[in-house]
């Protein structure tokens, strides 16, 4: 059984947020290579959370 | 700068010996599993969805879209870092069913090979542009880093009919490898870890070249700042780029091509450790992602900066050659080759796999082949060169008109139209094939009608756009509404066609197992095939002996089953299975079609045949997935599971069986009373059950009794007793029978308690009988004795004083015999308090005696050398009967004029006798077996087999030992010893010492 509730909780986050995060994303205020820093926080944090998926 | 042709081919081809031998040296075991089986081999082989376009178009995409560019790289992301979700069930889908292509997929899922044919024909569609880029890049580099650019019109044809040459060359180079590593599937491995070399070369040279714009052309990141300062028209187009509102198009786009892309799926799905690492990838391949992506902006602003004379879409090999950097240009176009040779391949051998298992096969009859394998390679062979050659003419047709960019953009569009269709798989049990085809074919004309067709005539694109210019929002470009368009419809389409359309059975029983729903519906259905034999002549009809044989063996050794197999559970199992490996090789269409042929289910005979739930299948899948489920679906299976390990370990033996007398259940305790464990029986009929487990039991289930009287079984030479219990198994909402379940009470130990209850009853009666008999006699004998004796001294005359005398002796006989029979009367009423001071020896001598009054005595001669000194804690009535059972049984074995040695040793805590006797000895056999209550070798009628017992008993209660060995000596004789402890002065029963190894005192 699908944990469906989870997909469409992601889906409505994303939904909401991914408009105002990639506006900001592409500001032209701060260095170019801020949207790489972003992605960088994001990879650790896959990381953590797999880290814990894979420890529980 | 540009390079001598020769050499740059000679690169090159170096360049792909490499990835032969890479392959090579796998498939022969020359690099280490530790390599070719790491995660991150397998992250980094996920590499190959970065094509050429990735690494020399998205420098163009990067310049149209800005940081739009990016979206490229977060669709992807987005499908990875979410992979446990989205990528893992189809992963483990095409694992369990060996589904080798999306076409493969869709078609079981929706159940229809009109599916796969389908899909097969937009798939290359949409693969086709990929294709084309692919050889395209390869071919444009090659030239411009070996001649310089055209300036006349004639430079310009002879430009492009040495491209065309160069890209021939290519294609044949790459049909030879995946003819050679990837037409058969057990070179899969050696594909993934040469992948995985592929796309490392394609990062570091991606990584080199971003380097060197950076530091080399710029001189570092503070310098490009600077630069881009004072260049804003470059931060302008970063931030607002000419097309702004597409990004979130090219997001959706390129998340559908993560999701659908062929190559992609062939590496991901067919992979055998998916499952396991779908963790790693989830933050290991954004971070691949991260690394291609940092160097894309640097490389087209050192482009622009170095005023190359070029498209952006080739900066990445221009900016080093325009900057006069011979290696970093080599090394650029050495990671330009890999991008494209790895696409290339793998799109090659997944597409390879489509058209041969959804055109070709359903097509041919694969009848009378001997070797199935080696016909399969060589049609994947010939749809090799097919496919590849079919790419490089559509290469020529096209006329090298359009931008890798177009391209790229054209593909994942198309490829798009499958999102709404793979969504379903795992996530909307209530999609049907008709819904599928009205999507898939309405988005995929749109696609056509909007994109592909203005793509070869200019002329329809003007007539489109005056067409639905006024239903365009402003400032919207065409594609990026037609893709809107297309994928509306297609969902809008998909969505009504499956609600107003009806779905078989069949399918949804499919859309279930897709939706890891598949619990609700697992039926037991009866296979017409009993035997693992049938199966292979059966399949050899389809797909000749020897691949039948090695089908079939194959499924059996994954399965842990015998080639004796005969239980219906293991050989629905075996089915699946072969189905399961069919489907691999042939594709699913196949396989399924050979199977229903072969190995038909039967129709069901009633509701409860074609209603009855398949137990054993149901809980397999439940222990299978029973960790992924979560809240009250974790509960219920945490209940089922304490409830199934209840009746498992209930010490009562159970067995559950269906409505057709198949084995449901079958707990320890059964497994331990009948010595058939619960793995040989789960799944197969009563009938099929050892002797004699099937017959008691199989006539019982079909008896109208509920319960029986003891049923006597015997057992490896012992009598067990059993009491049946049956109770059918009522489904609870449909108030039918669907089974029931019996149960075994093993009353063997309750049977002999009883019956030695009976003979100590008996022999009480005879003790009280004896006690009563012997009081009686005493009075007249003691009379007689007295009168005797009066006689002996009245009498003178010596005749009679004789009679006297020899009456004296008599009645003195007579007196011991009753005085004897009080003894026996009085055994088995003492307990531990009331043991006292033993002699052994005067037992022993009291034995000897009652046995020598017995009138059927034969000729032999007893000799007691037990020490007069053995005296130990007991009761002494009881010890004269061991004597007198062993003596006995010793008496009874011996043969006529032998003799009957009883001798002793001591120790300095206990004592040891031996009773030894010259008989004919104990058979091995029996020996295990003579202490049990009611063993006995003698006729019926003259032991009760409760001899041995008693004394093993008696023994027992005086903590000794009791042992036998036989034969003694030259194959004859018995010899019975007895432990003991010894008799201390100034001690008590309780505080004697537990036997132990001594040396003997005498």
């Amino acid at each position: 059984m699908n944990n469906q509730r989870f997909i469409f909780f992601i889906l409505l986050i994303g939904y909401i947020f991914t408009p105002t995060l990639f506006n900001w994303l592409i500001a032209p205020e701060g260095s170019w290579y801020k949207p790489f820093i972003l992605w960088i926080f994001i990879i650790i944090g896959a990381y953590l959370f797999q880290r814990s998926q894979k420890s529980s | 700068m540009t390079f001598n042709l020769t050499f740059i081919a000679l690169l090159g081809l170096s360049y792909l010996f490499i990835l032969f031998f890479i392959a090579h040296a796998v498939n022969n075991g020359w690099i280490p599993k530790k390599i070719t089986h790491h995660p991150a081999t397998y992250v980094i082989s996920l590499g190959i969805f970065f094509s050429a376009w990735s690494y020399y178009g998205v420098i163009d995409l990067a310049n149209q879209f800005g940081y739009g560019a990016l979206a490229y790289y977060l669709g992807i992301g987005t499908f990875f870092l979410f992979a446990p979700i989205i990528q893992a069930p189809l992963a483990d889908l095409c694992r369990r069913f060996q589904l080798h292509s999306i076409a493969d997929l869709l078609v079981f899922r929706y159940n229809s090979q009109l599916v796969g044919n389908i899909a097969t024909l937009f798939i290359l569609l949409s693969v086709i542009p990929l294709l084309i880029i692919q050889i395209q890049a390869v071919a444009d580099t090659i030239l411009l880093i070996t001649q310089p650019l055209p300036r006349t019109l004639q430079e310009g044809l002879n430009w492009n009919k040495q491209r065309d040459t160069f890209a021939l060359f290519y294609c044949l180079i790459i049909i030879a490898f995946c003819i050679t590593f990837g037409a058969s599937y057990s070179h899969h491995k050696s594909l993934i870890t040469t992948m995985a070399f592929d796309s490392l070369i394609k990062l570091i040279a991606l990584l080199i070249v971003g380097g060197f714009a950076l530091y080399g052309v710029f001189g570092g990141l503070d310098e490009l700042d600077i630069w881009l300062l004072n260049n804003s028209e470059f931060l302008i187009k970063l931030y607002n780029p000419e097309s702004s509102s597409s990004t979130h198009t090219l997001l959706l786009a390129f998340i559908g091509t993560g999701v659908l892309m062929p190559h992609v799926f062939y590496m991901s799905q067919t992979g055998k450790s998916v499952n396991q690492i779908a963790r790693t990838v989830t933050w290991a391949f954004p971070l691949f992602l991260l690394l291609m992506a940092i160097p894309v902006f640097p490389i087209l602003w050192a482009g622009f900066k170095l005023d190359v004379p070029l498209t952006p879409t080739y900066f990445t090999l221009a900016v080093p050659q325009y900057a006069n950097a011979p290696v970093i240009t080599l090394i650029s176009w050495i990671g330009g080759l890999s991008a494209a040779s790895g696409a290339l391949i793998v799109s090659i051998l997944s597409l390879s796999t489509m058209v041969l298992n959804q055109w070709l096969l359903p097509l041919l009859s694969l009848k009378n082949q001997t070797d199935i394998y080696a016909q399969l390679r060589w049609l994947r062979r010939l749809i090799i060169i097919g496919i590849t050659l079919a790419s490089y003419f559509f290469y020529l047709a096209l006329d090298h008109e359009h931008s890798l960019t177009k391209l790229a953009i054209l593909a994942a569009i198309q490829a798009l139209q499958f999102v709404p269709g793979i969504i379903a798989i795992n996530y909307w049990p209530g999609a049907n094939r008709y819904g599928f085809y009205a999507g898939l074919t309405t988005g995929s004309l749109i696609c056509l009608l909007g994109l592909v067709i203005p793509l070869m005539f200019m002329d329809f694109t003007e007539v489109l756009l005056l067409a639905i210019s006024p239903y365009l929002p402003s400032n919207t470009p065409l594609w990026e509404a037609i893709t809107l368009l297309s994928l509306g419809v297609n969902i809008f389409t998909f969505v009504i066609v499956s609600y107003i359309t009806p779905t078989s059975n069949e399918e949804q029983y499919h859309a279930d197992i897709c939706a890891e729903d598949e619990l609700s519906s697992p039926f037991r259905r009866i296979l017409t095939i009993k035997s693992t034999t049938e199966f292979k002549e059966k399949l050899a009809l389809s797909i000749g002996k020897d691949a039948a044989d090695k089908e079939v063996n194959r499924a059996l050794k994954i399965l842990g089953l015998k080639e004796s197999e005969t239980r219906p559970y293991s050989l629905r199992r075996l089915r699946t299975r072969i189905r399961t490996n069919l489907s691999g090789l042939l594709g699913h269409t196949m396989a399924s079609e050979i199977i229903e042929e072969h190995f038909p289910y039967q129709s069901p005979s009633s509701t409860e045949a074609a209603e009855a739930i398949d137990i054993n299948l149901m809980e397999s899948r439940l222990d299978r997935i029973g960790k992924k489920l979560h809240g009250l679906p974790a509960d219920v299976n945490r209940l089922r599971l304490h409830h199934r390990n209840t009746l498992q370990t209930l010490p009562i033996a159970i067995c559950s069986l269906g409505f057709d007398d198949e084995i449901l259940l079958w707990n320890d305790a059964m497994a331990a009373i009948t010595h058939v464990p619960a793995n040989q029986v789960t799944g197969s009929k009563l009938s099929d059950l050892p002797k004699p487990w099937g017959e008691l039991i199989s006539d019982f289930a079909n008896d109208a009794q509920t319960h029986t009287n003891k049923q006597s079984i015997d057992q490896q030479g012992d009598t067990h007793w059993f009491r049946l219990h049956k109770s059918s198994l009522q489904e609870v909402t449909q108030e039918r029978t669907e089974g029931q379940v019996i149960l075994i009470e093993d009353i063997t130990e309750m049977q002999l308690l009883e019956q030695e209850l009976l003979h100590n009853t008996r022999l009480a009666s005879i003790g009280r009988l004896a006690a009563g008999v012997a009081h009686e006699i005493g009075n007249p004998v003691t009379g007689i004795a007295c009168l005797a004796q009066n006689l002996r001294y009245d009498e003178e005359e010596d005749a009679r004083v004789e009679t006297a005398d020899a009456i004296v002796s008599q009645t003195d006989r007579i007196s011991r015999i009753v005085q004897s029979l009080v003894t026996f009367a009085h055994t088995g009423k003492s307990s531990t308090d009331d043991f006292h001071k033993v002699n052994l020896q005067e037992c022993a001598n009291e034995a000897i005696h009652l046995l020598s009054l017995q009138t059927d005595r034969k000729p032999i001669e007893y000799r007691n050398d037990i020490d007069k000194q053995t005296f130990i804690w007991g009761d002494a009535q009881r010890f004269i009967q061991i004597f007198l059972n062993l003596l006995g049984n010793a008496n009874d074995a011996s043969p006529d004029f032998s003799s009957i040695t009883l001798n002793s040793r001591l120790y300095e805590n206990h004592c040891e006798i031996d009773i030894i006797d010259e008989g004919s000895g104990i058979p091995a056999e029996y020996l295990a077996q003579i202490m049990d209550p009611f063993f006995t070798t003698k006729e019926t009628g003259k032991g009760t087999g409760l001899g041995l017992s008693i004394v093993y008993s008696i023994i027992k209660e005086h903590h000794g030992d009791i042992q036998v060995t036989s034969p003694v000596a030259q194959g004859r004789g018995t010899c019975f010893t007895l432990q003991l402890p010894l008799f201390k002065e100034g001690t008590s029963f309780m505080s004697t010492p537990t036997l132990d190894t001594e040396k003997p005192l005498s």
